[in-house]
């Protein structure tokens, strides 16, 4: 009982904040058009919801093809906010005149499979392994063989935080196996005994093993507070500053309401 | 009525081969730049590392040579061995059941192989070649069952097409089954069996899902069949989403060319060798 009257009382200060979040497009009207990283795609997709209902005369779009699209996409003026799951390069900054935002955080852990037995390897071990220095497990005092690496492409967010953060922009072996997806990036490590990855914390489950770097552990709370290094921010990007229906509609993912949108599908809300 | 038929067919025609030609402009306009860029043949050397600015396309051009020319050979000695016992050895009800198994084989989309092999046969490599489940050897593996079908139906109408005067003559003379099929068909088919090849090695160089997946898209130049490889293909499907206005980015458009110089190559030898007496 007491538990339903909590979940009640909550349930009324959630739509009472987002009633007085929604307040920011009182007034607005016109289209807004959002292209680029697919991290984002459903918290923003379930915010847009909320608006279009509350203001029918907002239009807002919102389509995928990923960071360096959407990206060419605002700096060409053909989308108002484009999604990048990094920051954006500096040359494409000058190019576009960019501006970008941060709404959510998420982690990049690194994964091994789960027979593997390893809880913890420090930022010279990960260096030492994805630079191919260290060729097989046993070198680590593990008993197990060969180290067989998995990357991401050079396209992906996930790839480019991992090396500039995790291993401090060391030159990842040419022997690496590149997979195409977080997904597949999972299938591969929990398919192969001696295989170590990394993917976006969001996607992390029990099929493998997150494991701890320099005995920080990733979880919500290590991310958000900054511990645990190795994290990105999603970005919403717009050319210039933003206009007054983007601006409002940055302001609203960066709102309690928007906050409670991004943490039901799995990401960490930044709201600073 | 006749009159607008013909037109139709004429105007479809037309659109589709200017189509291609579109593609083929397309393409070399947008290498273009790259060609006279200098250093074009930088593209052809032995590293891709765009952090050091080296897009050396060697690698893919030695993956996608690798993986489609193993692939053939394995759905060759396949292709082979169904279409002869479908031309030859088998009763009429069951070759019927294979002829139709293999049609709905071809119709089978490449991911679906791709999906089923990365649960079933890489993780069983993995285990007994040391983590080498992602690899030439089993991405051409799995790639000779989706060229198969075409190889088998192609070598079974030729087979099927020696002519059956020469084959009662034979049968009059006492030639057993497996004389008519080695000393006459055979003889008689050079040239589908070759064309059965070609046409398999076009669609395996074409095929992006299943090295995409499974060949384990490496940058380095493989050196063994159980080295993992990146072919061409999976090349352009790994940059697309960069920077667009990288080197890396227009890097693929040359991958596109190279691609479509490949299939105009394969298929030209075609024509030269259905035109050709053997």
């Amino acid at each position: 009982m007491k538990k339903l009257i909590l979940s009640m009382c909550t349930l009324f200060v959630c739509s009472l904040s987002a009633n007085s979040d929604l307040e920011l497009f009182k007034g607005l009207k016109g289209t807004l058009n959002i292209a680029g990283g697919t991290a984002h795609i459903a918290s923003e997709k379930e915010a847009m919801k909320n608006i279009m209902q509350a203001y029918p005369e907002i239009t807002m779009t919102i389509a995928g093809g990923g960071t360096g699209v959407g990206i060419k996409q605002v700096t060409e003026g053909l989308v108002d906010i484009a999604n990048a799951g990094r920051a954006p390069k500096k040359d494409e900054i000058e190019r576009g005149d960019l501006k970008s935002f941060v709404f959510a955080m998420d982690g990049i852990a690194v994964i091994v499979n789960k027979d593997l037995n390893v809880k913890n390897l420090t930022t010279e071990q990960l260096i030492d392994i994805f630079t191919g220095k260290i060729k097989s497990f046993e070198k680590l005092g593990l008993n197990a063989g060969k180290i067989n690496l998995y990357v991401r492409d050079a396209s992906s967010g996930t790839m480019e935080v991992f090396t500039s953060e995790g291993i401090k922009k060391a030159e990842i072996s040419q022997d690496a196996k590149v997979v195409a997806s977080n997904a597949a990036m999972k299938t591969a490590v929990l398919s192969d005994k001696n295989g170590i990855g990394f993917i976006s914390f969001g996607t992390v489950d029990d099929s493998v093993k997150a494991i701890c770097i320099d005995n920080k552990c990733p979880s919500i709370d290590t991310i958000l507070s900054g511990d645990y290094h190795i994290s990105r921010g999603l970005y919403m990007v717009t050319k210039g500053e933003p206009k007054t229906l983007a601006k409002a509609f940055i302001d609203y993912m960066k709102s309690n309401s928007g906050a409670e949108i991004t943490k039901n599908l799995g990401l960490i809300p930044y709201q600073k | 009525m006749y009159f607008l038929f013909n037109f139709g067919l004429v105007i479809s025609v037309f659109i589709t081969s200017s189509l291609i030609l579109l593609i083929a402009i397309f393409l070399i306009y947008f290498s273009f730049p790259l060609i006279t860029f200098g250093n074009f043949f930088d593209f052809f050397s032995l590293k891709w590392d765009e952090k050091n600015n080296l897009f050396g396309l060697l690698p893919m051009i030695l993956g996608t040579i690798y993986i489609s020319v193993l692939a053939t050979i394995f759905a060759s000695i396949m292709s082979f061995s169904f279409a002869s016992l479908m031309a030859f050895f088998l009763p009429k009800n069951s070759i019927n059941l294979l002829n139709k198994f293999m049609l709905f084989l071809s119709g089978v989309p490449t991911v679906l192989y791709a999906f089923i092999a990365i649960f079933l046969l890489v993780p069983w490599l993995n285990d007994i070649l040391d983590g080498q489940g992602f690899s030439i050897l089993t991405a051409s593996f799995v790639l000779s069952f989706v060229i198969l079908p075409t190889m088998t139906i192609i070598l079974f109408n030729t087979f099927n097409s020696t002519f059956k005067k020469i084959v009662f003559a034979a049968k009059s003379l006492g030639a057993t089954k497996e004389d008519i099929f080695f000393d006459i068909v055979l003889k008689n088919s050079k040239k589908g069996i070759l064309s059965a090849i070609i046409l398999g090695f076009a669609r395996a160089v074409g095929d992006t899902m299943i090295a995409l997946m499974i060949a384990g898209n490496s940058l380095k130049i493989p050196n063994s069949i159980l080295d993992s490889a990146r072919t061409l293909t999976s090349h352009i499907a790994l940059i697309n989403a960069n920077d667009y206005e990288s080197t890396a980015f227009k890097a693929i458009f040359l991958c596109g060319l190279l691609l479509l110089i490949f299939s105009f190559l394969t298929v030209s030898s075609l024509k030269i060798i259905n035109k050709e007496k053997i």
